[in-house]
């Protein structure tokens, strides 16, 4: 028996400008800035590129295992994944993410407009009704929104980049006929692999507990009425710090049942990979064998 | 002590062959199932699992499908060495590489 160091090298391999990008972050305000700019440099840039995607993809050399893509999704997928190995994403993605933080860059020195959620709870209490037959619908907190650089002109508002605006123009090209007040699968997933690395804590003096994390999904909470779905994947982390129970959140409005958070997904499952052991014909020398051994468990 | 690297090749392979299982499926249909009029806070949903388990692979399977905007954040420095305790050098190969 030896005892051993085995260097994990990850893969995929990270996005490491945008991480870094991420986690500058100094105070909340920062953080939620950051992530809401990017959110709208990535919608503008992914239509752009969707837009372009039979020339960005022209030239690419398939490899062998793989088929010509059909789908805009499958296209993009290999603009994404082509080249990369475990050392660094390949060059067209980093030529991507290069090209979202240019523009993120831009959008987050200008002045930003919150419009936040209006609490209604207080409101509520004070009022006090009188006991109905049967219990209201709880109050729902209004619909935020996120703009950059909004300027009072004659003609009123002038917006330069407003999150559900840029994100509503991916949408309509993606979904014919799309209506932000209609119900549609999800149309575009947002996937960040090993997110824990946003996850940890901060203590701002004025606003108290915050994460990139926690303000990323201030961010993606603007956009929920769109088909627009994001995906956590974390190896080292915990469920908690994705969805924790409503009275850990940092959310007030999840901490008093205002809203919920959906469920994680749990159902990759064990033993993909395993040989059926049929009764009968499966001997115990087989089952214990290093090849069949080697095939249970965990698929990678 | 040994200073022993994963063989990259096995992991990239591992890629590249057909993909087994519906949780790519069942990952759509699981963000599916929460339509828009629920009282959530935001859509997104997260898989948090062993390495190994599947997870990048299962949205990459899911991105030959379905429009997904792929972002790796990992820290390199953090959780770099996995220690472990092996027997014979041939043990460990038929481990890695999944072959007899």
């Amino acid at each position: 028996m030896v005892q051993a160091l085995i260097l994990k090298p990850g893969f995929p391999a990270a996005d490491e400008n945008v991480r870094d990008w991420f986690l500058q972050s100094r105070t909340k305000l920062e953080a939620f800035t950051r992530a809401g700019a990017f959110l709208c440099a990535l919608f503008v840039a992914v239509l752009d590129c969707l837009q372009h995607i039979d020339d960005q993809i022209a030239g690419i050399e398939l490899p062998p295992y793989e088929d010509q893509p059909d789908l805009i999704a499958a296209k993009f997928r290999l603009l994404m994944t082509v080249g990369q190995t475990f050392s660094q994403q390949g060059q067209r993605r980093r030529e991507f993410y290069d090209g979202v933080l240019r523009i993120a860059n831009n959008v987050r020195f200008l002045d930003i407009i919150v419009i936040e959620a209006i609490h209604q709870t207080t409101l509520y209490q004070l009022w006090s009704p009188p006991q109905p037959s049967t219990p209201p619908r709880k109050p729902m907190p209004a619909s935020p929104g996120l703009s950059f650089n909004t300027v009072r002109s004659a003609d009123g508002w002038d917006v330069r980049y407003d999150l559900k605006e840029e994100l509503g123009k991916l949408m309509i090209y993606l979904i014919e006929g799309f209506n932000v007040l209609h119900d549609y699968p999800p149309a575009i997933i947002l996937s960040f692999d090993e997110a824990h690395t946003l996850t940890e804590a901060s203590t701002d003096d004025v606003d108290g507990l915050w994460s990139t994390f926690s303000e990323l999904r201030r961010a993606l909470r603007v956009i929920h009425s769109f088909p627009c779905f994001s995906v956590f994947l974390s190896t080292t982390g915990k469920v908690q710090q994705f969805t924790p129970d409503a009275l850990h959140d940092i959310s007030t409005r999840l901490q008093e049942g205002l809203l919920s958070l959906i469920p994680p997904f749990c159902e990759l499952g064990f033993d993909q990979l395993a040989e059926k052991a049929i009764n009968g014909k499966a001997t115990l020398e087989y089952v214990s064998s290093l090849s069949f051994m080697a095939k249970l468990g965990r698929p990678l | 002590m040994l200073i022993l690297t994963l063989p990259r090749k096995a992991t990239l392979q591992s890629w590249a062959i057909k993909y087994v299982g519906n949780a790519s499926v069942s990952l759509y249909e699981h963000l599916a199932s929460h339509p828009k009029d629920e009282d959530n806070y935001a859509r997104y949903t997260s898989i948090v699992q062993s390495s190994g388990m599947g997870k990048s692979r299962a949205v990459d399977e899911l991105s030959k499908t379905h429009l997904v905007v792929p972002l790796t954040l990992r820290q390199e420095s953090k959780g770099k060495f996995l220690r472990i305790t092996i027997g014979p050098s041939s043990d460990l190969k038929t481990r890695v590489s999944g072959r007899g």
